[in-house]
């Protein structure tokens, strides 16, 4: 064998050698875009404070919660925010039942602003949330003689508060074309009433599972008195000896009647119309429930309820819609079924001829949109959204 | 020169061609001529690596052999995750194709065969080589930022608190097994049938670490997404010894015909070792401060590490194997093989660790209910092999070889993991060539390895214990095989 064939094959072995020994590498990991130039944090601002629509309510008194009514704001800010002198939209996020001013920022939505951001899925703006719980786990958004004016708290002073005092620190954009609102549950709920009832401060809402009506309510009686292992026909005094304790964790289906009740259908004051009734009173909590010691509809109640649902202020409002883009997204199961109630809002849009885009979403095999449990992935589609519709400086 | 220019041509689409993968976790062959034959040697067996085939081949030996050489593993695997669920990602790097970390394992193998004086057509032998070798480290998983915040949690000027480190290899499987190979053989019937036994004694070291998500258990306010599942580790690094035998028959069925059978028992390596569990809690301030005193949540959510280090035994099954060949001496100078053989991996049914002694454990009956060793199920499939050889001498000095083996693999869809190979039949094809200088003959060969473009397409929890059994995506390999040593004949 000649020495050229030799070093012949031997030089295609060294070279089957050498492509083994050539370098790959796997593409970069995370960016580090939650960093932020001039910041020691990663854009997120907290602010407590006492808003005067809540202070001084016989609840919070009882709830010997007076030293510590402030109900927390926290701010997104966009990664230029230090770095740039431009104002920017907002997107104000109403949190669900059971949360809190954390509720979107445990779901990461500044790490998902940021990454949407990153790649330019989003424009640059604030997000802001607030605290709208109770004692009993949310407050509904409404206007209450007993907890306080959270409505007024949320759609007026918070506003204001974020736009008007808190002007030197931030730079918003103040118009009405780069101003959003959204929820998930109990938050889309508060987002369309006040969207709704305040013509003129927003461009686009969006509302995830709006529990816009109460109709379902009945379905979920039995859950309740399941989880507070009473049977009917309710004796009286189990009636008023229901069990509050671990209710986040253990009684859902509880906290969710005591949030309505206290929002919806505090016991009257005395000389109010219905302070005589006490069929449905629990004493101790100042609520009156929606059923009976049978576990049936108390209709009185009920139509309490039933009123504050979305209805009404929809039919009353649709002409509002006319210039506000609404986005409606509902998964296919939720545990107090605020599936149903947003597939009712639903309907309330169609019959007040609103026009809004749509889109429903599910879990995966054997993990369920049962609950909040993909408020984190859905987020992204909320951004998305108002991304679109939130206008820039110009 | 139409042989030289075909071994070159071989060797050029090794160098040039596709996609290829290492097999199982047992390596191509060992033996550079039976290498390059692609396997085919069981009625071949005329060299040390007999021992391994066929032992009965010993005793073809007319000289005594010391052989040593190396083979190099140059093994390229790529992995595209696609660990979803409805399109809901768990951390994995999902639709973006990934390679493992770039390292050359290399098998070396010393042997010697000995014509015993001393009895008449009796030979016998001593081989150290390496039947199974895998070693692969993959980063496929990254704790995401969303799994670990920054801590916002006071007025105004929030403080950053570093994220919990993360390892950047999250899947690593080394192993190697090195056996130790005592064989004798005797030439029965002269000239036409004979019987060989080895003994396989067997040094096993096992390393594997691997990110195992496991079901986060706390109620639904401190396990949604993207806290539904834990993340954790597990990490085995344990070795041992354990003993087998093999055995063969080699027969002269005409004077151009042989014929080899042989059979390699199970071997059970005992090992011992360590086997760590880590759990990387998430750091979620907010949810720390939701939890009350009583609740595990206010520990999980710290974001922390924590380990628990074990002491552990395990019994590891390596398969029994049978085996049939042919050879056939076409003309003076070439010589045509085939192979078969059959491989029980269905007795690997995974390892299971018996923790003996645990320290590291916290104060958290919660936490510690994820520092035990995590594993997932395996179901392995018995496999076969068949491989055809040539080997042509066309010049007194030099011999050239060539070989094809196809090779089931022993691991379903639903086995599929990165730290083992593509869950797809392989094809080897190999060359190469040996040069006669005095009493020493050199070594070369080359093999690659291909397997088809492997997708996955379907997490599985067969067991349904919550933790995924496998790892959907699309496996892609790349595996060359060079080879060089000598053996010294005298």
């Amino acid at each position: 064998m000649k020495k050229s064939k030799i070093l012949y094959i031997g030089f295609i072995l060294v070279a089957l050698i050498l492509i083994g020994c050539s370098e790959r590498e796997n593409p970069a990991d995370f960016p580090k875009i939650n960093e932020r130039e001039g910041l020691k944090n990663d854009g997120v601002f907290t602010y407590p404070r006492a808003y005067s629509a809540i202070e001084n309510h016989a609840g919070w008194e009882f709830f010997n919660f007076t030293e510590s009514k402030n109900f927390i704001s926290k701010i997104y800010t966009p990664p230029s925010f230090r770095i740039q002198s431009t104002p920017y939209p907002i997107l104000y996020l109403l949190h669900d039942f059971e949360g809190d001013e954390n509720y979107y920022f445990t779901k990461m939505v500044h790490r998902i602003a940021d990454s949407l951001i990153y790649e330019e899925e989003i424009n640059e703006f604030y997000i802001a949330s607030i605290d709208a719980s109770t004692p009993y786990g949310g407050s509904w958004y409404v206007n209450n003689e007993f907890f306080g004016w959270f409505e007024t708290m949320v759609a007026e002073q918070w506003l204001d508060f974020i736009e008007v005092t808190l002007a030197d620190q931030l730079r918003i954009i103040d118009n009405r074309e780069s101003r959003g609102i959204g929820g998930f549950g109990m938050g889309g709920y508060g987002a369309l009433k006040i969207a709704a009832k305040y013509p003129g401060v927003f461009s686009s809402v969006s509302a995830s599972n709006p529990a816009g009506s109460f109709q379902h309510i009945e379905d979920l009686i039995p859950m309740m008195l399941e989880e507070q292992g009473l049977s009917t026909p309710i004796s009286p005094d189990d009636y008023q000896d229901m069990d509050t304790t671990n209710l986040l964790t253990e009684k859902p289906y509880t906290l969710l009647f005591f949030s309505l009740a206290q929002a919806f259908s505090p016991h009257p004051e005395e000389g109010e119309p219905g302070y005589e009734d006490s069929t449905t009173f629990v004493t101790f909590y100042g609520i009156d429930l929606p059923f009976d010691y049978n576990g049936n509809i108390y209709q009185p109640i009920y139509d309490k309820w039933h009123t504050n649902g979305l209805d009404d202020v929809l039919t009353q409002n649709a002409g509002v819609f006319d210039s506000i883009e609404v986005y409606i997204e509902v998964s296919d199961t939720n545990q107090f079924l605020f599936h149903h109630m947003a597939e009712d809002v639903r309907m309330m849009l169609d019959n007040n001829g609103i026009n809004y885009s749509y889109d429903s979403y599910s879990g995966y095999e054997g993990y369920s949109a049962f609950n909040q449990r993909f408020v984190y992935d859905r987020l992204v589609e909320i951004l998305k959204f108002h991304s679109r519709y939130l206008e820039e400086d110009m | 020169m139409r042989i030289f220019n075909t071994i070159i041509l071989i060797l050029l689409i090794l160098l040039f061609s596709g996609e290829a993968v290492a097999g199982g976790y047992n390596v191509s062959g060992v033996g550079m001529k039976a290498l390059s034959m692609g396997g085919a040697f069981r009625a071949v067996a005329d060299d040390w690596s007999a021992m391994y085939y066929n032992p009965a081949g010993l005793s073809n030996l007319y000289q005594h052999e010391i052989a040593f050489g190396i083979d190099l593993y140059s093994y390229r695997p790529e992995f595209t995750p696609e660990m979803t669920l409805n399109g809901y990602s768990f951390g994995y790097y999902d639709g973006e194709e990934r390679v493992s970390e770039d390292k050359i394992p290399y098998t070396p193998f010393v042997a010697a065969a000995f014509v015993l004086p001393i009895f008449e057509n009796v030979n016998a032998g001593f081989g150290v080589f390496q039947p199974y070798d895998h070693d692969v480290e993959w980063d496929i998983f990254r704790l995401s930022p969303v799994y670990n915040q920054y801590v916002v949690d006071s007025f105004e000027l929030p403080v950053i608190e570093p994220l919990v480190p993360f390892p950047d290899i999250t899947h690593e499987f080394n192993v190697d097994i090195i056996d130790f190979h005592p064989t004798i053989a005797a030439e029965l019937i002269e000239d036409k049938m004979s019987l060989g036994v080895g003994l396989s004694i067997r040094k096993g070291s096992y390393n594997r670490s691997e990110i195992i998500l496991q079901p986060n258990t706390l109620p639904e306010s401190f396990s949604s997404r993207p806290y539904e599942n834990l993340v954790t580790m597990t990490k085995y690094d344990a070795s041992g010894w354990g003993f087998g035998f093999n055995a063969g028959l080699l027969y002269q069925a005409t004077e151009k015909l042989k014929v080899g059978a042989s059979y390699q028992s199970k071997t059970t390596i005992d090992l011992s070792g360590d086997a760590d569990a880590t759990l990387y809690s998430p750091g979620n301030r907010h949810m720390e401060t939701l939890a009350d005193t009583a609740n595990p949540a206010k520990q999980l959510f710290k974001g922390e590490i924590y380990t628990a280090n074990h002491e552990a035994d395990a019994d590891w099954v390596i398969p029994s194997e049978f085996g049939f060949g042919l050879s056939y001496q076409a003309t003076e100078r070439v010589m045509l093989s085939a192979d078969f053989v059959y491989t029980m991996w269905s007795e690997y049914e995974g390892i299971e660790f018996d923790v003996t002694r645990t320290t590291g454990l916290t104060e958290f009956s919660f936490i510690n209910g994820y520092l035990s060793p995590t594993d997932m199920p395996e179901e392995w499939d018995d496999a076969f092999r068949i491989s055809v050889g040539i080997e042509g001498q066309p010049h007194e000095r030099y011999k050239l070889r060539g070989g094809y083996s196809f090779e089931q693999t022993p691991i379903a869809e639903e086995g599929a993991r990165v730290i083992y190979d593509n869950p797809s039949d392989r094809h080897h094809l190999s060359g190469g060539a040996s040069l006669y200088v005095g009493i020493v003959e050199f070594y070369g060969a080359a093999s690659l390895i291909i397997t088809p473009e492997t997708t996955v397409s379907d997490l599985v929890d067969d067991n349904e214990d919550g933790i995924f059994d496998n790892h959907a995506g699309t496996y892609k390999d790349f595996t060359a095989v060079t080879s060089i040593g000598f053996t010294v004949r005298f």
